[in-house]
């Protein structure tokens, strides 16, 4: 199937090996777009020779000089380079950080970043050649799948450019790796690597465990940390259980998954061998026992045995490629048979030990970052992976895995070939299953600390453990070069959606973002718990949720609003029975005894003392019927009911007479009531008045009925001739006579006259009933006198000579009258409030 | 048409008012003895409208022959003959009694108008007599006894005795005029007051037609 391949023109299958496609002769091999590269495409190498000319001078000129400078200077820059370089960064070359290193280098024709430079501490240098970057990918991204990629077994023409070096260059090249792989290709024979065997013979890691790296603040925190994780060891070791329970929980992800993953055979085939061999090594030479035995050598054979050819191939070329290296791999084999107790410092790489020994010589990058806290890289949180660039969390790694063995017990290692790799498997394996691993606080040391100092790049390579059986296979054209795509680049490359996502396993949830920033990532926002409704909404019933109580209540209030509109019962009185005989007896005295007095004209009373009983208002009466002008028209209105007829005839006479007597005007009769105009006839027909005016009909005038009554009074007094044909204005009267028994009547005329402004004098000849309702009006001014009933008439005809004796033919009569009357009230109330006294007894006693 | 009522009242009404403060001022003086004519002219028109409706309901009920029907018969008969005697004209002579003319309408008055009024009047005498007697047996109360006391002041006070008995009574005089001028005036005065408290009032209601008294909601 792979020789046939498709035409991308017509889609017809041709062979592999054409070039151009049988049925429509087009390219079957189209050249990639160089504009377009695609994440993981190689760069395509082209002759760019021919298209020289076309340059602009200033670049040709650059390239030349360029080219100049590299023939004149290359050889020397390698041996300068090697002279200047510090051992120590020579030694690092041989560990994790050696990628590092030539990444800096690999990365020189490019700009590198400021802060990439601050971090690295090293300068740009020259470009140098892509196939050396494929190890540096290889340090960055810490994919096992990595590995897998640089398979030997592939087409030669597909054999990444770095092997091909690798096999082609001898291994005195000035290359940090290739160094540290000359150096351990002896131990790959004798299982024991060269730093592995400086670090025994120096055998100062306990030393470097002692000495405070604390103190040196441009240590990292993590190497501090890995001294005192083997110092818990040896506590733990001590121990039967520590006070911290397990909780899986609080394990990272990938070490839960290391937990849960199976053991040797996947687990220690997806580990770098180098680094398993060292955990191996550190394992075997730790003093303290662990609390669980675990024979994990046996495992690890089995393991070895079953994983020997997950090794990656690049190591396995290695064996065989640096002969040179079983010397030194023969010392390593015969420390191991010896079963010599090898000190935890000894799994210390070199470079690290100088880093302890010569602390002013740490790396740039490494002192520059050795402020970090620790808690940057503790598992717990997982977004402190994010914050440590991909290439820092490659190499920050390494000193946990050298201090990871020191908690394990020693195992003699077994010297099979490359099974030194493959030890660590069972290691690993050890480490998982040991009681001493679990529950071990960050702070305290120990192995989960050390485990949580792991990079994750180190978690991606025990995460795929659970995928072993079917492990992604990553081509090398999928790689990206760190060359073209810094490593920064691309962490912040979106990931395709359809590639497999090696840190799934950090989060539960596996919702991938489509858009946005974080568009391709996986689990990064992950719903809150319980964000969705859980349950159904509760129903609630619309019914009115009353007690019984609250229902009496309601009902009470009912009852009191519907008793509102019932009609209530008057009380009444129990009927009073009439007394007839006492209304006979009343009728029967008070007619006698005024008719006995009338008709007998008895002067038994005496009448009223003049000076002792004369009113003001009387007085004032007085004064205007004895000023009226001469001659002069008096306004006599005529306002009372016919049975008021003989009680204001009575009181007006004397004021007439008098009148009459001193000044003789002429009376001018109006009535603002219908019998008025007759009661008028009727007043001068009155046989005191027959002298006087009854044979002269020019003495009054009788202007009849004034209808309208307040409206009437007003018009009239606005303009008599108008209302009711009066010849002269209203001022004409010298004196108005104002005879009502209404205080309305009487309130009308005064109001009326007093609007016009008119100052004609008023007088009232009132009944005794409305004469306190029109003493208001005297006592304002606003009328000058008043004669009020029987009693004043009485006072004024004494005032008059005793003309014309009307008040004395009724005095005797009006008096007697009063007197019973006042009588009658006292005797027969008394005996009423007696019998009521006696009724209300008795009906209380009936009750 | 309602409108046009309410127009009508209010204009007359602010006319009137304002011919009382500026009557020089644009004739206002002339137009409210007008406006007042007019009315006169009116409430004697009404009256006229009263006596035909009056006549008309007592009428009806002689016709449907209702109980009582009979006095209705009597009103309407001496309803004609009082308006009968009313237009006769002062100097004609209908009947001579001896040297006197006898005019219809005194006849009417003084045979029957004063002698009734003037027996109710009477009547009423007894009658709050009487009144006045039983008011303590069903009422013993503060204000009973209190009106009762007062009622017998004012009649003592208003009454003289026999010369016999030395005439006025001193005591009982000078407090029956002390209860009139004192008591009686400052309770009528209070009762003015409210009268033109509510006059005013309700003149204002009727110009700004709130209150129409004329007809209409």
């Amino acid at each position: 199937m792979s020789d046939i391949i498709k035409c991308p023109v017509c889609g017809k299958d041709n062979f592999a090996d054409q070039e151009v496609c049988l049925f429509c002769d087009s390219e079957l091999h189209p050249k990639s777009d160089a504009s377009t590269l695609t994440p993981g495409q190689a760069p395509t190498k082209k002759n760019t020779a021919e298209l020289e000319p076309i340059l602009p001078q200033w670049l040709r000129d650059a390239r030349d000089q360029s080219r100049q400078t590299a023939g004149t200077e290359s050889p020397q820059s390698e041996e300068q380079k090697k002279s200047s370089m510090p051992p120590e960064a020579h030694v690092s070359g041989m560990d994790l950080l050696a990628g590092l290193h030539s990444q800096s280098e690999d990365d020189g024709e490019e700009d590198t970043p400021d802060w990439l430079a601050s971090i690295t501490g090293a300068n740009n240098k020259p470009k140098q050649t892509p196939t050396e970057s494929s190890e540096v990918r290889w340090v960055e991204l810490g994919n096992k799948n990595d590995f897998a990629q640089s398979t030997p077994d592939s087409k030669e023409e597909e054999t990444p450019d770095w092997l091909a070096s690798l096999q082609a260059q001898p291994p005195a090249e000035n290359d940090e790796l290739n160094t540290w792989f000359n150096q351990s290709q002896s131990p790959a024979e004798t299982e024991s690597p060269t730093w592995f065997q400086e670090s025994d013979q120096k055998n100062d890691f306990s030393e470097f465990n002692k000495e405070p790296v604390s103190g040196n603040d441009e240590t990292l925190d993590w190497l501090r940390q890995m001294d005192t994780d083997d110092r818990a060891k040896d506590t733990a070791s001590e121990l039967p259980s520590f006070g911290v329970p397990n909780n899986d929980n609080d394990m990272p992800t990938w070490m839960s998954q290391e937990e849960t993953s199976s053991p040797l055979d996947s687990t220690g085939g997806e580990l770098p061998a180098w680094l398993n061999t060292m955990g191996a090594e550190d394992k075997n030479q730790s003093e303290v026992p662990v609390a669980s035995p675990e024979p994990t050598f046996g495992a690890g054979d089995a393991g070895i045995s079953s994983n020997e050819n997950e090794t990656p191939d690049w190591l396995k070329s290695l064996e065989s490629f640096a002969p040179a290296a079983e010397t030194q791999s023969d010392e390593w084999t015969k420390l191991v048979e010896d079963n010599t107790p090898v000190a935890e410092p000894s799994t210390t790489p070199a470079w690290l030990k100088n880093d302890t020994g010569i602390q002013n010589e740490t790396p740039a990058w490494l002192s520059s970052d050795s402020a970090s806290p620790v808690e940057q890289t503790s598992p717990t949180d997982d977004a402190a992976f994010g914050d440590i660039p991909s290439w820092l969390k490659a190499a920050a790694p390494q000193s946990s895995i050298f201090s990871e063995p020191a908690a394990k017990p020693e195992e003699p290692s077994v010297s099979e070939g490359t099974d030194w790799l493959a030890t660590f498997k069972s290691d690993t394996t050890g480490e998982t299953q040991a009681p001493a691993f679990e529950g071990v606080s960050f702070n305290d040391g120990g192995d989960d600390a050390l485990m949580n100092t792991l990079p994750d790049w180190l978690a991606n390579a025990s995460e795929p453990s659970a995928q072993s059986s079917s492990p992604t296979p990553i081509t090398n054209t999928d790689a990206i070069s760190p060359g073209e795509l810094p490593s920064w680049v691309q962490a912040m490359r979106p990931v395709d959606p359809g590639a497999s996502q090696p840190t799934r396993s950090f989060s539960s949830d596996q919702t991938l973002e489509t858009k946005g920033a974080l568009s391709g990532l996986q689990g990064v926002l992950p719903a809150a718990a319980g964000y969705a409704p859980s349950s159904k909404p509760k129903a609630y019933s619309i019914k009115l949720q009353s007690t019984e109580e609250q229902q009496a209540q309601a009902l009470l209030l009912e009852q009191i609003l519907s008793a509102e509109a019932e009609p209530e019962p008057i009380a009444s009185y129990s009927p009073l029975i009439a007394s007839r005989g006492l209304r006979w007896f009343i009728a029967f005295a008070v007619f006698a005894v005024v008719f006995l007095t009338v008709f007998l004209r008895t002067q038994i009373f005496s009448m009223p003392f003049q000076a002792v009983d004369t009113p003001n208002e009387l007085q004032g009466a007085l004064s205007v019927a004895q000023t009226v002008p001469d001659g002069g028209d008096v306004l006599v209105v005529v306002d009372y009911q016919p049975a008021r007829a003989a009680e204001l005839e009575a009181a007006v006479v004397p004021m007439l007479d008098q009148m009459d007597v001193l000044h003789h005007p002429r009376l001018v009769f109006v009535s603002t009531h219908e019998t008025g105009s007759i009661l008028a006839d009727q007043l001068m027909k009155l046989d005191v008045m027959t002298g006087r005016f009854q044979n002269d009909a020019q003495k009054y005038i009788n202007l009849g009925y004034l209808p309208g009554g307040s409206t009437g009074v007003r018009s009239f007094i606005q303009d008599p001739q108008q209302t009711v044909q009066y010849p002269a204005p209203f001022a004409q009267f010298g004196t108005v006579i104002v005879m009502t028994d209404n205080a309305e009547s009487g309130r009308a005329w005064v109001e009326q006259l007093t609007a016009v402004k008119n100052t004609t004098p008023l007088v009232f000849i009132t009944s005794a009933q409305a004469s306190p309702m029109l003493q208001p009006y005297y006592a304002s001014g606003q009328a000058k006198g008043i004669v009020s009933g029987l009693y004043g008439a009485a006072i004024f005809e004494q005032n008059n000579a005793n003309r014309p004796g009307t008040s004395r033919i009724y005095w005797d009569a009006y008096s007697a009258g009063m007197l019973l009357a006042a009588l009658l009230v006292i005797g027969g109330g008394f005996v009423s409030l007696i019998l009521g006294i006696r009724d209300r007894a008795l009906t209380g006693d009936g009750k | 048409m309602r409108v046009l009522t309410i127009a009508i009242a209010i204009a007359s009404g602010v006319l009137v008012l304002l011919g009382y403060f500026f009557p020089e001022f644009m004739g206002l003086g002339s137009i409210q003895p007008f406006l007042l004519n007019t009315a006169l002219l009116m409430a004697a028109a009404a009256a006229l409208v009263g006596v035909w409706n009056l006549t008309v309901v007592h009428a009806d009920k002689i016709r449907r022959r209702e109980k009582g029907g009979v006095y209705s018969a009597f009103l309407i008969a001496f309803l004609v003959m009082t308006i009968a005697a009313g237009l006769i004209p002062p100097g004609y002579v209908l009947l001579r009694v001896g040297a006197e003319n006898v005019i219809p309408s005194e006849i009417l008055f003084k045979g029957i108008i004063f002698p009734v009024e003037a027996s109710l009047m009477g009547i009423l005498t007894i009658s709050l007599l009487y009144a006045a007697i039983r008011l303590l047996r069903r009422r013993t109360d503060l204000m009973s006894i209190v009106f009762i006391v007062v009622a017998v002041l004012i009649m003592l006070g208003s009454a003289t005795l026999p010369i016999a008995f030395g005439g006025n009574i001193p005591v009982l005089s000078s407090l029956s005029q002390g209860i009139k001028n004192v008591l009686a005036v400052g309770g009528a005065r209070g009762i003015l007051i409210g009268v033109a408290l509510g006059t005013l009032t309700t003149g204002l209601r009727a110009l700004i037609g709130a209150d129409r008294p004329y007809g209409g909601k």
